[in-house]
């Protein structure tokens, strides 16, 4: 089935004249941003009169109180949500301010998906992304902590944005792992249903380091075999990426 | 063995099988039921032959089986024959056969109806945490017939609250407390991230606070 475009980023597009998606979102936000602005800077030249953390029963939003533009986190959430939430509602700021697009309803999953690209965007630029995860060497889950730690984002948007930009050829997942795997999270390009036994799980638990190891799958019509580096992250949580070994 | 001792035998396997219902193993509560069955059926008119059929139709309920209905109903007649029979047991009997309507049958509006009918019992005799209990049944029906967005956040609360032993009378104050914080950010929210997906622990906070302050109260 064909993919329908975002209309929103579709906008966006032809606002510049470009038909690269990620680059147009980097050349609008390319006006609000400066390398290294911090986001309360973003927020500041955005009108926002404050940023304030509450326990809310949703991620986030936007709030006019008093004729003041305020933007409420989460408390509830991790510091790397709050700021991905904060990044979103900024990205809704821009839809308003450059193209007064302002939601229909609480649920508009095309503007949402929309204001979560312009997130990425904001939090890991491109043009940085790739200079520094090309300087940070070769892929590894150690590395993709570097990654997401000097973004300040999760590892799952860590693993994202190095996949969409193409930078490590690798699918990344997330498992909770004792006795049998509980998939978290997959970027990447899925190679079972059910997420196979590995026996890296077990070779990682008591290892300080990523293990590698070659494993083959049970059945795929895709590959022989697939390289895995896994890491333990605690708590029975562990960080693989996956290559295929093509037969 | 006199009557009384094996009328309370009786008793105690009905109470068992209950309890395996409650603890989520059906099968075990109708093979608690099944060697007694019969004795209980001779003693028709009594407490325990009103309350077979019905136990036998929660059990069958939680097993998600069409053949419920009958027992449910069957239990329903029985409670209206037995002389002096408590409310407890009437309101058990419609709450019972409104959770089949509503799980196993779908039929929510009929379900919707008979949950009505047992809190208006509940209520007439008092029994709090029933009426309240059957007031969240009611309320996620409504929720979940409405397509209502906040129906994923009461599903939320009513997991916590059950897990974490609230009753559920704060339970419902909790959800309200909910509601009107809602109310009061929909004046001024303009766009929102993960509406109606409210995290557990939003809800623990607001159920602590809720029980907090009617204890001040």
């Amino acid at each position: 089935m064909k993919k329908r475009r975002n209309s929103y980023l579709r906008t966006i597009n032809k606002l510049f004249w470009e038909l690269d998606e990620m680059g147009a979102v980097e050349r609008l936000l390319g006006v609000y941003r400066y390398p290294g602005a911090p986001l309360r800077l973003i927020a500041k030249n955005l009108g926002v009169s404050d940023i304030v953390e509450e326990e809310l029963p949703f991620e986030g939003g936007v709030f006019y109180e008093d004729g003041k533009t305020i933007i409420k986190v989460n408390a509830l959430n991790s510091i790397v949500r709050q700021k991905f939430t904060l990044a979103h509602e900024l990205g809704h700021l821009i839809f308003i301010e450059r193209f007064s697009v302002v939601a229909e309803c609480l649920q508009d999953t095309q503007l949402e998906s929309a204001c979560d690209r312009l997130a990425v965007e904001l939090l890991m630029p491109r043009q940085e992304t790739v200079q520094y995860v090309h300087a940070l060497g070769a892929p590894s889950p150690e590395n993709l902590r570097v990654v997401a730690k000097r973004f300040g984002v999760s590892l799952q948007v860590a693993a994202r944005r190095v996949e969409e930009l193409e930078l490590w050829h690798r699918s990344v997942g997330l498992w909770e792992y004792s006795g049998s795997p509980r998939q978290l999270w997959f970027v990447g390009k899925r190679l079972w249903h059910r997420p196979p036994n590995f026996v890296a799980f077990d070779l990682a638990k008591s290892s300080p380091v990523s293990v590698s190891t070659l494993e083959r799958l049970p059945s795929t019509e895709y590959a022989v075999g697939i390289a895995l580096q896994m890491l333990n992250l605690g708590r029975n949580v562990f960080l693989g990426l996956i290559s295929t070994i093509p037969s | 063995m006199s009557d009384q001792n094996e009328l309370e035998r009786l008793r105690r396997q009905l109470n068992l099988a209950r309890r395996e219902i409650n603890q989520g193993r059906p099968d075990a509560a109708l093979e608690v039921i099944k060697p007694v069955a019969s004795a209980i059926e001779s003693r028709e008119g009594t407490l325990e032959w009103a309350e077979l059929p019905l136990v036998i139709g929660e059990a069958l309920t939680a097993q998600n089986k069409e053949e419920a209905l009958s027992y449910l109903q069957d239990a329903f007649s029985r409670s209206e024959k037995v002389y002096d029979a408590p409310i407890e047991l009437r309101i058990r009997a419609h709450e019972h056969l409104g959770n089949f309507h509503r799980l196993c049958a779908r039929r929510r509006s009929i379900a919707r109806e008979i949950y009505v009918t047992a809190e208006r019992y509940a209520d007439e005799a008092g029994f709090t945490e029933d009426s309240y209990r059957l007031r969240l049944k009611i309320c996620g029906i409504d929720l979940e017939t409405d397509e209502d967005t906040n129906h994923n956040d009461f599903l939320t609360l009513i997991r916590v609250g059950k897990r974490e032993g609230f009753t559920a009378k704060e339970q419902f104050d909790t959800w309200n407390v909910h509601l009107a914080k809602i109310g009061t950010f929909a004046k001024t929210l303009k766009v929102a991230r993960k509406f109606g997906d409210a995290s557990e622990k939003y809800f623990l906070n607001l159920l602590n606070s809720t029980r907090n302050e009617k204890k001040a109260q």
